[in-house]
């Protein structure tokens, strides 16, 4: 080889590490319509069934949404507002219609030590207000940590779901079934540890932990179709995942990855061991996603079955098609419009979507009819 | 002739992955630079990115940046409160959202003492918490 040659496979080379691109193709049969404008950064939100919304910001305020009319809720959560800690996750009880029991995650600084960590806490609304406030989960240490939250909650067969990411911590926490962190958890509905949690007779263990080896979930549905728990999980640079959650399982944190760290240089050289889960779907480039929903109407024709994404580092929402539960095909959707925060199917079968500093959209697909 | 390319290839590489210059850096400014870096792996790199390249049209660099140059008060504030709207840095508009990350006035001045002096950034001048203190919102 000619020193020129070697000169241009070097740049060829240096110019694909420094770029690893997201290719994923942009689709343009779809518009949208702002439902809720002006929201720094919708990190959850849930219909009520009355048709008004009830939207979390980060920074800690509680929005209800009803008739283009924004209210704010009195006496939220106290929260523990730093890096990506504030107020996340909300979601209805199953029978919300009867009991009124909302559940929220969020960070918080209560108990000893400085700094925070995640909270599980559900209460009812009255008068634009919450009231009955129950803390049921508080994770532990307080580290003053800025990064990995988790904080999505789900509820399946009347039992409360919700992750915790690892706090920063991946050397001592995902791993350490005696710490919380880098986990999924399961309760009943009131807080109590179900009996049948897998590790309830494990010394020491935390006694709510459904599965661990996670690094920072910030996505989790139930799949409609099969009931099965879905989760997507912040990896670290090429290692986002989709993980399909069973019970007492290891999803490998950090000992098995995709990715590597943030700077370049490698975690571990293994991607798969025994006794560890496999990701159902890798990202590599990373997209940082965040909020997931199952398209499960008839809204968007041959769009149903497909989920979607929202990514943080690119900005659009991922329309991932599955075939024999493997994702297929990826499209851009909502290219550009933002940091896609939280993704949900309204009780209209249409799909809403958390965007920061935009507010919460709704998806329409084909284009926009102009008249 | 070839081994010369490699070598330049490497000495470039080495200096662009080491661009601290610790020599002329005095001992308060190099212990805020270590205390920055951990700050910055907390709460930048997830968007600034490892090297501080940013993310284009999204995240505006913090390497080799005029606007971090030109503009160190508003820098501050910015990594004080947030920031929110139209930038342009070295030459490309960014019109986004930064939340404020709850930092403490010597967190903010340690993170801003580590970009300062990475990636080509240069700035001998320690900026200190009390500084950091006086800087109001806009």
């Amino acid at each position: 080889m000619t020193p020129k040659n070697i000169q241009f496979l070097i740049l060829i080379i240096v110019s694909f590490l420094a770029c690893a691109q997201d290719k994923n193709p942009v689709n343009n049969n779809h518009h949208y319509e702002v439902i809720v404008s002006e929201l720094n950064n919708p990190w959850g939100f849930t219909f009520l069934p009355d048709g008004s919304m009830l939207i979390n910001e980060k920074d800690g305020r509680i929005i209800h949404f009803k008739d283009n009319k924004k209210t704010e809720i009195a006496n939220p959560p106290d929260i523990y507002l730093r890096g990506q800690g504030g107020l996340l996750d909300i979601e209805l009880h199953p029978d919300y219609k009867t009991n009124g029991w909302i559940y929220f995650s969020y960070a918080s600084s209560t108990g000893t030590g400085d700094g925070g960590n995640t909270a599980i806490m559900r209460a009812k609304l009255k008068d634009y207000a919450l009231v009955d406030k129950q803390v049921l989960y508080k994770a532990t240490p307080n580290t003053t940590r800025g990064q990995h939250f988790g904080s999505r909650i789900v509820f399946k067969d009347g039992y409360l779901f919700f992750t915790i990411g690892e706090r920063g911590n991946r050397d001592e926490n995902p791993q350490d079934l005696t710490r919380d962190g880098g986990k999924v958890y399961r309760l009943h509905d009131d807080g109590r540890i179900p009996e049948d949690n897998p590790f309830v007779n494990t010394k020491n263990a935390k006694t709510a932990i459904w599965s661990y080896g996670h690094r920072n979930p910030q996505g989790m549905k139930i799949n409609p179709f099969t009931g099965d728990i879905w989760t997507h999980e912040h990896g670290p640079r090429g290692g986002d995942e989709i993980n399909i959650i069973k019970k007492g399982a290891n999803y490998g944190w950090p000992i098995i990855t995709y990715g590597k760290n943030y700077s370049g240089t490698t975690i571990t050289d293994q991607t798969e061991k025994e006794g560890m889960e496999q990701p159902l779907h890798y990202w590599d480039p990373s997209i940082a996603p965040s909020g997931m929903a199952f398209i499960s109407s008839d809204t968007y024709g041959d769009w149903k079955g497909s989920i979607l994404v929202g990514s943080l580092k690119f900005q659009y929402l991922d329309l991932c098609t599955l075939k024999d539960g493997k994702v297929v095909k990826e499209q851009r959707l909502l290219d550009g419009l933002g940091r896609v925060r939280s993704v949900e199917q309204g009780p209209d079968g249409y799909i809403y979507v958390g965007i920061e500093n935009l507010g919460i959209v709704k998806l329409i697909r084909g284009q926009k009819n102009e008249n | 002739m070839k081994i010369n390319f490699l070598i330049a290839i490497v000495v470039l590489l080495f200096l662009s992955c080491n661009s601290l210059d610790k020599k002329e850096v005095s001992k308060e400014l190099s212990a805020s630079i270590d205390a920055g870096q951990t700050v910055y792996q907390n709460f930048c790199l997830n968007c600034h990115m490892a090297n501080g390249e940013g993310i284009e049209k999204v995240y505006p660099p913090l390497a080799n940046s005029d606007y971090l140059k030109n503009n160190l008060e508003a820098s501050i504030r910015a990594t004080k409160y947030g920031l929110k709207g139209k930038i342009i840095v070295n030459g490309k508009v960014y019109n986004n959202v930064m939340a404020p990350m709850g930092l403490s006035d010597q967190e903010v001045a340690d993170v801003m003492n580590y970009i300062s002096n990475s990636w080509n950034n240069k700035n001998n001048t320690l900026i200190t918490p009390e500084q950091v203190s006086k800087i109001q919102p806009k």
